[in-house]
């Protein structure tokens, strides 16, 4: 079982720039396992915080612990990225290309919609976003552009997560955070794949085509829908999810 | 037995083509009837927001088909296939469609574009009374792009002095929707340039109406509809 820091509502973001450093500390000293676990034990007592509300039922504080708890996810997410990257030849193996795809999305993801949310700079966020952004260039250098499935998806109604009410019918914005949730929607009955596309610009990046699923006309095993949102790991069922089929294409032209 | 196109002015032949989508006579009937009678504008595509400033006859073929009243409240009174009477809707500002609304006959068909309940939350957050297909009985399925696309259905405007709110929420939907799908990296130019909005906005008033099938850049939409706020102040 994971031991979980206190968060201090006195001093939410002092403690957590603190941690914040200690982590950076423990990256550059190469302890990947023990930044890893001062991330997670960060992120448990964020979760306590947000099940048992001991502040009040109603407190803009909570907003903030959701925001570090997102990156700290965030943090936690990059520290994989810089483990791998000591491999000098973690490109070769597909496999590892694939998931160290998902992971620097994962990452970028959690750690930008901190950045926006922040109402100064934080230099550690940006020395972070700097070197995904170099990774990032490394997957085009040697990777391209690439190509991406986009799914579209016919639901008979969307429930929104916040009031359990149909997602037109409350005042609730998707996107925006209410007492620390997020506000999303959720397919409330049988949701339809009703097409998919192969687009450069896709909403979800990590339904990325990559060379070798391709064979003739086949996209063999491609992602279409993934089950990331910045704040999965804090729902009940934190559990990754992702839609794998195998595609024919016409005319494929994707490198 | 068909009738006579020919006998039919340019309003009861969009009527009857409305009414008959699957009769393609009709369909090209009215579309060599609106093109001889000279409510077309025909426009190359916009290569960037500025080449808008080149095409200042489009705006203008929007004054004059406001002063022609070429729609009326038609649009109003065809909901009342789905049991909505002109006067039911008229108490609201704006309403915001699913994206088939003038297309199918039957609720069950009806499909909400994925961002119109946002689209519909954030006008009310601004005082307008808006109505969304939930807010007007009908039950509409969802339909969810995953593409870089901002989708917001159909959105009719029953209250003109409402237009520029509605500009401001569309301007501030699409910069949220580019800031949230859009990051560092060299598709950053890509995804700005590559992202589109889509929506079908009808400006209805008791004589006038006007319509907007848009399909590109926010920004250009933007600049699109403030330029028609500015003609309607105006004209006031």
């Amino acid at each position: 079982m994971i031991k979980r820091l206190k968060i201090n509502q006195d001093s939410l973001e002092e403690d957590a720039y603190g941690y914040m450093l200690k982590w950076y500390q423990l990256l550059q000293e190469r302890k990947y396992e023990d930044s890893k676990q001062l991330c997670l034990k960060y992120i448990t007592g964020c979760k306590l915080v947000l099940k048992k509300y001991p502040w009040g039922e109603e407190n803009q504080d909570y907003n903030k612990v959701f925001i570090l708890a997102i990156l700290f996810r965030g943090l936690q997410d990059f520290t994989y990225l810089e483990k791998i990257q000591n491999d000098k030849e973690w490109y070769k193996d597909t496999q590892k290309v694939e998931y160290t795809w998902i992971i620097m999305l994962d990452s970028k993801d959690r750690i930008e919609f901190v950045r926006q949310q922040l109402l100064y700079k934080n230099e550690l966020i940006e020395i972070v976003l700097d070197k995904i952004s170099s990774l990032k260039m490394f997957f085009i250098e040697n990777f391209g552009e690439g190509k991406y499935l986009s799914p579209d998806i016919l639901m008979k109604k969307s429930i929104c997560n916040i009031c359990n009410n149909d997602i037109r019918a409350c005042h609730h914005v998707a996107g925006r955070l209410y007492n620390g949730v997020i506000c999303y929607s959720v397919p409330s009955d049988d949701a339809l794949i009703t097409s998919v596309s192969t687009v450069k610009v896709p909403q979800d990046p990590r339904c990325r085509i990559w060379s070798w699923q391709i064979i003739g006309n086949e996209v063999k095993d491609a992602c279409v829908l993934t089950s990331f949102a910045i704040d999965d790991f804090l729902r009940e069922r934190d559990e990754k999810v992702g839609i794998f089929c195998s595609l024919s294409i016409k005319n494929i032209e994707i490198f | 037995m068909k009738p006579n196109f020919s006998e039919m002015n340019l309003k009861e032949l969009r009527t009857y083509m409305l009414d008959h989508r699957d009769d393609d006579e009709a369909f090209y009937a009215y579309v060599d009837r609106s093109k001889a009678e000279g409510t077309w504008v025909k426009m190359p595509p916009l290569k960037s927001l500025e080449d808008l400033d080149n095409y200042p006859e489009f705006l203008e073929s929007i004054r004059k088909d406001r002063e022609k009243g070429s729609y009326s409240m038609q649009e109003l009174q065809n909901l009342n296939k789905f049991g909505l009477t002109v006067e039911q809707v008229k108490k609201y500002q704006v309403l915001c469609l699913p994206e088939n609304i003038e297309t199918v006959n039957d609720q069950d068909n009806l499909i909400d574009a994925s961002g119109t309940a946002n689209f519909s939350k954030l006008l009310k957050e601004q005082g307008v009374k808006c109505a969304n297909s939930y807010d007007l009985g009908l039950e509409a399925s969802e339909l969810e792009r995953r593409g870089l696309e901002i989708w917001l259905g159909v959105t009719y405007i029953l209250d003109k002095a409402v237009l520029p709110i509605v500009t401001g929420i569309i301007s501030s939907l699409a910069v949220v929707e580019i800031q949230r799908k859009t990051k560092l990296s060299s598709q950053d130019l890509d995804s700005r340039n590559n992202t589109k909005i889509h929506i079908e906005l009808r400006i209805i008033e008791e004589e006038n109406s006007t319509l907007i099938k848009f399909e590109g850049n926010p920004e250009m939409l933007r600049k699109l509809l403030e330029g028609i706020s500015d003609d309607q102040e105006t004209k006031n």
